[in-house]
């Protein structure tokens, strides 16, 4: 049998014979090897273990046409943002369409701080930048493969030894087609030694457009290096949106990663992390708030490849409607990854009969001296709880609000920034204040 | 003035209330004594509200009106206000955050306008600190972490902050040492007031000592079956239950 023989499938194996960037010869190599791997592979699809509860062959019935970028002006991107991310000293770099807008974009005045729109990159072709596609190692994946032949923009961005970003660094996707479309973007991070650096992802729709989104962030953190990286995402209903964040971390590296999923259609953030080098921490959290038919998968793969390293992770979920959350936690300790020290988390909070939540963690340890846990639950609001407050005047729809943002909030917590942290429980009050 | 009139309430089939005839006047602080098992909690919790019971038969009014059809935050706005035996821990939720949402709730409800910010704040601390409660106390996690003492005392700033007129105090002495006993009383007592009536749980006559009560109430078998002045409290502590859960049995 064909593995190629959805609509979807034949229409993006067609799109990606001719690659939108193109570029050194090693970047034909990676789009020539990922093509095989594509029409080897197929949309993922429940055989495929990684993928059984997201069957991107089934929920996906067409491929859109790649977006052509449009106008944006600063005042409809501030908008966009709302006022706190609007407000917020920082660092820009905005994306329209998956393009690089220099008009939009802001980013001068910091030494060691070096930005490249990817197609300048790849033209360029710049010696770090052959890096690119080199971070993901943990095998093979077809929505990779179509990221790297798909790509029509991103960044390439640089940060020198010892670099201390002194504001944040605001990544702005801003999808402003007026029909359906797709944007693949990528982008590639070469974090210097002992550099620090806060990154602030948020992928936003200007028309309420239905985008299918492939992007991808392979996060090279050499040693010593702190990274801080807080991802955002609120999709149209009928959007796709496939996220891998791949990061390889050095030595006494420290990366923080927490993602935020409020609705949109498909949404599937993968995340893997490779441990290279000794004592290096990560901690990959998030909430996802899930109305509708709104379907979130988070797919995580933590590989301890070196001694002494740390894993945390801390997952809320909370489904109303039909919403669908999946998690896929893996944890590998590789041999001789001693002293591993990885604890997973996840909880979700149901608040209707038609909600599902999806749970998959695993632990694959190969080492002896290791401290590795996991755990899961799935409940629904306490009725206890909610009768204490409401006996102290709370009106039962206010009593639920505060038990849900109390939930969702020893996630949100975790975030370092306080002015993105109440960015985002804003965001989280609005949703289940809209209902 | 609170009126219970024959009421009959059953959990899950089981009947727990057979008959409850109470009148409260306003001013008046009425004692409920009993065995274990003999209904005190969960008449505290029928008058509040609470959803797992069936009442199937009699009546609850408050100032002359059925209270059986109104949702707990409605009876609260009412004026009524139950303090937990045994007070929940919210983590997520913060002291001062939730006692503002409270407060404000209530105030909507009985068509006063919100307080402002820092007019909350200095409410909530002057009442706090007539109680010992210290401010790191408000910055915490609902009743996170706190002492049984704690946790007993911020119940009743809550009852003072919300100004009720029916206090219900359901065995608020269980878990208390005496200094801690003495402050609560103290916070109690600072609320008696000519328009405001009580009713208080307990199972020991120790906690009358402090509140004193106007009337004393032997609850046995979900009926009222002994009622006197407060000195049937001490008759109680000398005798014990045991001619009640007889009857019980």
């Amino acid at each position: 049998m064909d593995v190629i023989r959805t609509e979807a499938e034949k229409s993006f194996l067609s799109q990606s014979e001719q690659p939108a960037l193109t570029g050194p010869s090693w970047l034909e190599d990676l789009q020539s090897t990922a093509r095989t791997e594509f029409e080897t592979l197929g949309l993922p699809n429940r055989r495929v273990e990684e993928w059984k509860y997201t069957d991107l062959r089934a929920l996906v019935k067409e491929a859109y046409q790649p977006a052509k970028s449009s106008d944006v002006s600063k005042a409809q991107v501030d908008e966009l943002l709302g006022a706190e991310l609007a407000g917020l000293d920082s660092y820009r770099l905005v994306f329209v369409d998956g393009q690089l807008s220099d008009a939009l974009s802001d980013f001068e005045g910091c030494s060691g701080l070096e930005v490249l729109s990817l197609k300048a990159a790849l033209e360029g072709d710049v010696s770090w930048v052959k890096e690119i596609g080199s971070v993901q190692q943990t095998g093979r994946d077809a929505v990779q493969a179509l990221n790297l032949l798909m790509m029509q923009g991103g960044a390439a961005i640089r940060l020198a030894e010892k670099t201390e970003v002194n504001k944040p660094l605001q990544l702005i996707f801003v999808s402003a087609v007026e029909g359906p479309s797709s944007v693949a973007s990528r982008l590639y991070f070469e974090i210097g030694a002992a550099a620090k650096v806060e990154i602030i992802e948020s992928h936003l729709s200007l028309n309420d457009q239905a985008t299918q989104t492939n992007v991808v962030a392979e996060l090279n953190v050499s040693d010593w290096a702190r990274v801080r990286h807080v991802k955002f995402t609120q999709d149209h209903a009928d959007s796709v949106h496939l996220s891998n964040v791949i990061g390889r971390l050095g030595k006494e590296t420290d990366y923080g990663l927490f993602q935020v999923t409020l609705d949109g259609g498909i949404t599937r953030n993968q995340v893997e992390i490779r441990y290279d080098g000794d004592d290096a921490k990560a901690d990959i959290s998030g909430a996802a708030l899930l109305n509708g038919k709104s379907h979130a998968d988070l797919t995580l793969v933590m590989d301890h490849a070196a001694l002494g390293c740390e894993s945390r992770e801390l997952f809320k979920t909370v489904l109303n409607g039909e919403g669908r959350a999946v998690f896929q936690g893996k944890v590998i300790v590789q041999p001789g990854a001693q002293k591993t020290d990885g604890s997973m988390m996840s909880k979700a909070l149901l608040l209707s009969d038609d909600a599902e939540f999806d749970s998959k963690p695993e632990l694959e340890i190969y080492a002896d001296d290791v401290l590795c846990g996991h755990g899961a639950t799935t409940g629904q609001i306490d009725d206890e709880l909610l009768f204490y407050l409401k006996a102290r005047g709370i009106s039962d729809k206010e009593a639920r609000a505060l038990l849900i943002q109390a939930f969702v909030g020893e996630a949100l917590e975790l975030i370092e920034n306080d002015v993105v942290r109440d960015f985002l429980i804003e965001r989280t009050v609005a949703w289940y204040e809209k209902d | 003035m609170l009126e219970i009139k024959n009421l009959h309430v059953e959990v899950e089939g089981q009947p727990i209330l057979n008959g409850i005839d109470l009148v409260i006047p306003d001013g008046e602080v009425h004692a409920i004594m009993g065995p274990n098992g003999s209904g005190k909690s969960t008449l505290s919790y029928v008058i509040a509200g609470k959803d797992d019971y069936d009442i199937t038969d009699g009546d609850i009014l408050w100032n002359g009106e059925s209270i059986l059809e109104m949702d707990p935050a409605e009876r609260v706005a009412a004026g009524m206000f139950l303090a937990f035996q045994y007070p929940i821990e919210i983590p997520g939720v913060a002291t001062m955050t939730f006692m503002r949402t409270a407060i404000n709730a209530v105030r909507k409800a009985r068509g006063e306008e919100e307080l402002s910010i820092p007019d909350m704040m200095k409410l909530i601390q002057e009442k706090a600190k007539a109680l010992a409660i210290k401010p790191d106390m408000l910055k915490r996690g609902l009743n996170v972490g706190f002492s049984g003492g704690e946790k007993k005392r911020m119940e009743i700033l809550q009852m003072a902050l919300l100004d009720p007129g029916l206090c219900i105090l359901d065995e608020t002495d269980s878990g208390l040492d005496i200094d801690a006993l003495r402050i609560v009383s103290e916070g109690v007592n600072a609320l008696r007031s000519p328009e405001r009536s009580m009713l208080v749980i307990t199972h020991y006559q120790r906690l009358l000592n402090y509140i004193v009560p106007d009337k004393v109430h032997v609850m046995s078998d979900g009926k009222i079956a002994r009622t006197g002045g407060k000195e049937l409290a001490l008759e109680l502590e000398e005798a014990g239950y045991a001619e009640y859960d007889e009857t019980a049995a």
